[in-house]
């Protein structure tokens, strides 16, 4: 993979996708009782202040473990998901209007990005053949095409993807996890979108379907110039995928950088956490050391900590944090941003 | 076979061997015909459905035909009136098959329009939700609330009792239920990750509903239409039963009970007659609806 | 002293109008006190119904087979009764999914004490400091306080704990884990296996902890068990297996595993294929179909779990040499 250096802020003129101060909240109910309903809601922030671009051809991937808001990022961006404030540029479009999402302009956004889902077989309707299933955007988008046209792309495409083009009379449920990722995959890609936002594409899949999905996402990447946001919780899957890669928790980004780069030295507390307790094949190395960098829990979204959301966790916090939220700065050049005031300078 | 390293090759697999199966709603009759009860039932209805259209031809004798030579007979097997005769010497077995039409025709095509109007009603609040789905929850909640047989009785006496009317005023408050299994089951559906596929490609909602949403609520359609069948075909018989069913000299079950009981002491057998065939029609209907509730219930996808 | 030892165990579901599916096919295996061993596999292997086997949890359509022995007792010939006995004060278990397999209606002391009351005769204060002392134990914040809290009072890691002091309360001999830590994050991952390891090595509990995460199974483990298609493909202390796996499969396994110290930006090494569908009919190897080197034997017979040449403790399901499958690690 080759790998450039990119910027991350709203001068690169070239961002396909520019997502600035992205911000999801939800109102609650505090308590699960019905009659509370003319209580006061309570505000989940799900998604709390991300800005981030992506550009031409290149694969950023958002990780970070549940309740960080990375789902919900994903499924706003492509309208599934309300948004409060903030800006969603698509080639230069803006498509949130004070929180609401204009028909045109989230048409336009459709036509260029499409989603693949976590969950294979729950994402493809039982009850339509996978003919029809990946011809569903060609129908939606251009539905003058001739019938014998969109069956001949559905055919290539299912090949592309590494399926047999006979199976286009079959259903679902007789496929297995991997297979129908694929299929999704091909309904991703048919109407030929610009950016594909995968949400935790190969969580639900084992580890060796795992393996040639992801192959199969790089090199349709590479044939088609694609771009791809890569939401998923696994490190070691983002960093084989991904140029640039994105941590959040709960709601807010912590940092941003190039892949190798940040892999390599992390400089947020969080990211250094996160990547010294992904456990190891090599028993050598796992036994001798004590991966638990972090204590307790994660805080509850609903009540999230005052100024730096994770200094209840981190281990170099000081009463600084807690004061103001740390901005998501420029560190050691372009590539590199961290949102933490005791981040380890070079 | 080999483990791939190479970045151009493509993962093939190798299912082209797999006998093709079903899709699932072959897959739910498969499953059906294998009930007993549900199939044998489905023999019995059609059966009787044949016998109806097709008997009283086959006898060839006219239902408002009075038999004057043979009054008030009880069942026998010599004569010809295997099912006796009224006090005007019409055979009851010409009648309750002929009758049979009637009753049959109003559950199915009550049914029918029952179903489509719940079906798309229901879906509709169910999937696009908030505002919406209250007021029409409002209003079928309102509708509940209205006294049914009033509203039946006001309908007959001032419009009459032509036959698409009754099916009309029965219809018109069997679609409620349907709506409301409906509506639960799109809330369901909605949630479903394909739907939110649908969204994501740009498909309008119009068309996710059409498209998404009401195929897969077949399963359910179908088990509660079967519910409906029956309850359809009661109305029918108790609004015959008050007087106010089909006119003559159209007949139905219902018509021929409400008779029979009129002359339950003098002639029991023109009461059992049609009590017998509604009964074995409504028990028919009722297993296979047990059999598709079973058919469409697992998981399987 | 073997505390259990499994001999040619095998379960098969019968289907109507479908073959039966042998979702374990003759596995064998032994497990000393105090020592851990993982069961590593993808879906399908057969991992978690074989422990599910033992244990007596199966399916009422499963047919079970072979021996069981714990504590010198047979365990798939016990009756329901003498297993209940056992299930909950010698076994102890621990499944997946902590938010489902806690029941929400029972405070956690009363699902605590439950396991002591039935099988210990105990005071019911007694229970109380004993359940609060095992909550203590798997590091349960301000334990005292929180034993009476609802499941939906805690979070994902905290019900695991839970459920680990839940299954560590009667001090079982052998705890089992079923997927303990995938449906968690990695963080909190990072914390239970920490757990789980401080437990066997101070309370010399027998661990059988069953996974599909390598790096999970390389932190906990002393032996480790490869599953595929419900058989054993291999079987060896874990050091040695990730140093020096034999068998294809586990070579293939390793190598398609996505790793954060792999700077050269490759793809990831996919194996081919598909593992066999559930009631697909076998003819030798299980993994001949996907395997590199598969030779005539492969597809023919099934290879039998043998001895390693040159270890004591190594066992392979192989027709090849093991010098064949190592020289593929990446």
């Amino acid at each position: 993979m080759s790998v450039k250096t990119r910027r991350g802020d709203a001068s690169y003129a070239d961002a396909l996708l520019a997502v600035r101060d992205l911000k999801v909240h939800f109102r609650v109910k505090r308590e699960p009782s019905a009659w509370a309903a003319w209580r006061e809601k309570a505000l989940l922030r799900a998604v709390d202040g991300v800005s981030f671009d992506v550009g031409r051809g290149e694969t950023v991937g958002l990780v970070g473990e549940s309740g960080c808001g990375k789902s919900t990022l994903a499924r706003a961006i492509v309208g599934l998901s309300p948004v409060t404030s903030g800006s969603i540029r698509w080639q230069g479009v803006e498509t949130v209007n004070d929180g609401r999402r204009p028909g045109a302009a989230i048409q336009a956004l459709r036509r260029g990005v499409q989603m693949i889902f976590q969950d294979p077989l729950a994402s493809l309707d039982p009850r339509m053949t996978i003919g029809r299933i990946v011809a569903e955007p060609l129908r939606t988008r251009r539905s003058h095409m001739a019938r014998a046209e969109v069956r001949a792309r559905v055919a290539t495409m299912l090949e592309r993807v590494g399926m047999n083009a006979h199976y286009l009379e079959r259903y679902p449920h007789e496929f297995s996890g991997g297979q129908c990722q694929r299929i999704g995959i091909a309904r991703a890609l048919i109407a030929e979108p610009r950016l594909v936002v995968c949400d935790e594409p190969v969580s639900a899949l084992d580890v060796s379907v795992q393996a040639q999905v992801v192959n199969l996402l790089r090199d349709l990447q590479r044939e088609l110039s694609l771009s791809m946001l890569f939401v998923a919780h696994d490190l070691a899957v983002v960093k084989s995928i991904s140029h640039r890669v994105l941590v959040m928790y709960l709601g807010r980004v912590m940092e941003v950088g190039e892949r190798q780069a940040l892999y390599a030295n992390p400089r947020h507390p969080y990211t250094r956490a996160l990547l010294y307790a992904v456990p190891v094949a090599n028993p050598a190395i796992e036994r001798s050391r004590s991966r638990v960098l972090l204590q307790g829990d994660l805080p509850s979204p609903l009540d999230p900590p005052s100024g730096c959301v994770f200094r209840t966790r981190c281990p170099e916090a000081i009463d600084a944090c807690a004061q103001r939220v740390p901005p998501l700065e420029v560190h050691e050049g372009q590539c590199r941003r961290v949102a933490c005031i005791r981040a380890v300078s070079p | 076979m080999a483990i791939t390293t190479s970045p151009s090759q493509r993962m093939r697999d190798g299912f082209a061997d797999a006998p093709k199966t079903k899709s699932p709603l072959a897959l739910a009759f498969s499953r059906f015909a294998r009930n007993r009860a549900a199939l044998a039932s489905l023999a019995v209805l059609v059966v009787i459905g044949l016998a109806c259209y097709a008997a009283p031809l086959l006898i060839g004798r006219d239902p408002a035909e009075s038999d004057w030579s043979a009054i008030a007979f009880p069942p026998t097997l010599l004569g010809g009136h295997w099912l006796g005769t009224d006090e005007l010497g019409r055979d009851l077995l010409v009648r309750i098959l002929v009758g049979g039409r009637i009753s049959l025709e109003i559950g199915l095509l009550g049914t029918l329009v029952a179903g489509v109007v719940g079906v798309t009603y229901g879906a509709c609040a169910g999937y696009f939700g908030g505002r919406v789905d209250a007021v029409m929850m409002r209003i079928v909640d309102m509708m509940y609330a209205i006294p049914y047989m009033l509203i039946a009785i006001l309908m007959m006496t001032l419009f009459g009792r032509e036959f698409h009317l009754v099916v009309l005023t029965i219809s018109a408050f069997s679609w409620l239920d349907m709506a409301r299994v409906v509506r639960g089951q799109t809330l369901s559906l909605r949630t479903r990750e394909f739907v939110d596929a649908a969204r994501a490609i740009g498909v309008t909602p119009w068309s996710i509903v059409a498209r998404h949403i009401v195929p897969n609520l077949v399963g359910i359609v179908v088990v509660y239409a079967t519910v409906m069948v029956p309850g359809i075909v009661l109305t029918e018989s108790v609004l015959s039963f008050l007087g106010l069913g089909v006119q003559e000299p159209m007949t139905s079950w219902g018509v021929l009970i409400q008779d029979g009981a009129q002359k339950l002491e003098a002639m029991p057998w023109l009461l059992l007659g049609p009590a017998a065939m509604l009964c074995i029609t409504l028990y028919c209907v009722n297993f296979i609806g047990d059999g598709l509730r079973d058919a469409f219930d697992t998981k399987d996808y | 002293m073997d505390l259990l030892e499994v001999e040619n165990l095998s379960v098969r579901f019968a289907r109507r109008d479908a073959p039966a599916v042998d979702a374990v096919d003759d596995i064998s295996f032994s497990l000393d006190a105090g020592r851990t061993l993982g069961i590593v596999g993808e879906s399908g292997s057969g991992k978690s119904q074989t422990v599910l086997a033992l244990i007596g949890l199966m399916a009422a359509n499963a047919q079970v087979s072979g021996r069981a022995s714990f504590e010198g007792r047979d365990l798939l010939t016990l009756s329901e009764r003498a297993l209940n006995q056992l299930r909950g004060n010698r076994i102890g278990m621990v499944f997946q999914d902590p938010m489902t397999s806690l029941n929400p209606f029972l405070t956690v002391e009363q699902q605590l004490v439950e396991p002591l009351r039935l099988h210990r005769k105990v005071s019911r204060r007694e229970a109380r400091a004993r359940a609060i002392e095992a909550l203590e134990r798997v590091h349960l914040p301000d334990a005292a306080r929180r034993i009476c809290r609802y499941p939906h009072e805690f979070s994902g890691g905290m019900r695991q704990r839970v459920m680990i002091a839940m299954a560590l309360v009667t001090e079982p001999r052998l705890l089992i884990a079923d997927e303990p830590t995938t449906a968690l994050d990695v963080t909190v991952q990072a914390q239970i296996v920490d757990l789980l390891r401080e437990l066997n090595r101070e309370c010399g509990t027998a661990m059988i902890l069953i996974t599909h995460d390598m790096g999970v199974a390389a932190g906990l483990c002393d032996e480790v068990m490869v599953m595929y298609a419900g058989r054993t493909v291999e079987h060896a202390s874990a050091l040695q297996l990730f140093a020096a796996p034999t068998h294809p499969y586990t070579v293939g396994l390793m190598n398609a595993l996505p790793r954060l110290d792999d700077e050269s930006g490759r793809p990831l090494a996919a194996i081919a294929g598909h593992p066999p569908l559930p009631g697909e009919a076998i003819e030798g190897c299980a993994f001949a179909k996907r395997c590199p080197h598969a030779g005539e034997p492969c597809m023919t017979t099934r290879p039998v779990l043998r001895r390693s040449a040159d270890s004591e403790d190594a066992w392979r399901a192989c027709h090849l040499p093991a010098a064949a499958a190592v020289g593929d690690l990446q």
